[in-house]
Order: C-alpha cells, then structure tokens, then sequence
C-alpha cells in the first residue's frame, strides 16, 4: 500500500484522469471531493461491501426456486 | 448454443439472448454472460450465468412492489448502455429468498439496468437512499 501524507487543499492524481482533493479536516472527519471522468464510478467502500455481501446471498440454488414456484402457486389458487 | 443448468437441465439459447455485463456484477466481477429466462407461472425471472453452470440468480423487476421507487440514471450510464429511448431500459432487482418466504427481500440499492434491444446490462449502486433488503412480500398483504 502507498502512504503519503496530504494537507488541506493538497491533492493526489491516479492516472486516468482521476484527482482526489483534500477539502476539509475537522473533528476526526475528512472531506474529500473527487474528480473523475464520467465512465468511474466512486463508492464508499462499506457500502460496495454490503452490495457485494447481498449479491453473494442473492446466489440462489434450485430449492430456492421450487419453493417461490410453490409460493406462486398457492398464491394464485 | 447449449448451457447445462441446475434448474432447467440443458438449455438453448441464441447469442443475440446474451445479456452482457462489461464488469460482471458486484463480487462476480468475472461473470459477464448471463441468459434471463421466466420461472414459470411466477413474475420472477432467472438470471443464469452462461460460463457457470451453479451459478443464477432469482430477478424481478421491482415497481410493482415499491410505490416511490424513482432515480436518476446518470447519463455515462444511458451512454455506457447504449440507451437511447426510455422504453429500451429495463430494471431488475436482485432477490434474497429467506425462510419464511414473506421475509424475503429485494435489493433496490444496487439494481440491474439492461438495454432491452441490445441487451447490454450493468449492476448500479444508486445515490438514492433506498434498501438493500427491501421486504417486498410483506407490503403486498
């Protein structure tokens, strides 16, 4: 991992046209705005987590779907 | 071309059916093939990966379920897409079956949107503060 120390005001650039600028520290909180081109998408990575974390539980198996099969069913009846 | 899969046995499909995903979705990054087919007398559809064969996932689309489910698609996305009229988009929402089933939830944080012409699709994580596990069985009653 690359450690590198920044001010307020202070920025990095990752190549593909990507700026991370610091905007603000206070209280323990950082401000970061980040410019990028339109077709990166940004995410707070604890939220990329759970998507991938719900994804993972999205993976069904065949009795999963014989069972909603059965749901509808009885639903319709 | 001919999948074996774990829910319809063998399973033919054209490749013009191939719903693409560029960067695979969230976690299955290398899974960029899928083939969507109904499940029966359901409004769920199956989301069958074409490379491997235990891997599917239950769908559906998910306005019926919730009234206020509205979002801005970014344009890079409508262009990523190749979107160029509002009747092209199609959104599925990923589905987590739970026991009992009523407990059941949808994710509407991260749907699916998909060019129903040209079937290129992408999983998105939306701004909107909507739920991962949206209890959708439960409204209904």
């Amino acid at each position: 991992m690359l450690i590198l120390s920044r001010k307020k005001e202070e920025s990095l650039i990752i190549e593909g046209g990507i700026e991370i600028k610091v905007l603000d520290i206070s209280n323990g909180l950082v401000k970061l705005g980040v410019s990028a081109p339109k077709s990166v998408n940004v995410y707070r990575k604890e939220i990329y987590d759970k998507i991938i974390e719900e994804n993972t539980a999205a993976k069904a198996d065949s009795s999963m779907v014989f069972n909603i099969k059965a749901e509808s069913a009885k639903k319709n009846d | 071309m001919i999948i074996n899969t774990e829910v319809y046995g063998e399973v033919s499909y054209k490749d013009e059916d191939v719903i693409r995903f560029e960067e695979g979705l969230f976690g299955f990054e290398d899974e960029k093939a899928f083939i969507l087919m109904d499940i029966e007398e359901t409004t769920y559809k199956l989301l069958q990966s074409t490379k491997t064969e235990e891997l599917y996932f239950v769908v559906m689309t998910p306005f019926a379920f919730h009234e206020s489910y509205d979002f801005e698609v970014p344009d890079a996305i409508m262009e990523q897409l190749d979107i160029k009229a509002l009747d092209h988009l199609d959104v599925l929402s990923l589905v987590v079956f739970k026991d009992p089933i009523q407990e059941s939830t949808m994710n509407l944080k991260a749907p699916i949107l998909m060019n129903n012409k040209t079937k290129k699709a992408k999983q998105l994580i939306l701004n909107e503060d909507f739920p991962m596990r949206f209890e959708f069985l439960k409204v209904e009653e």
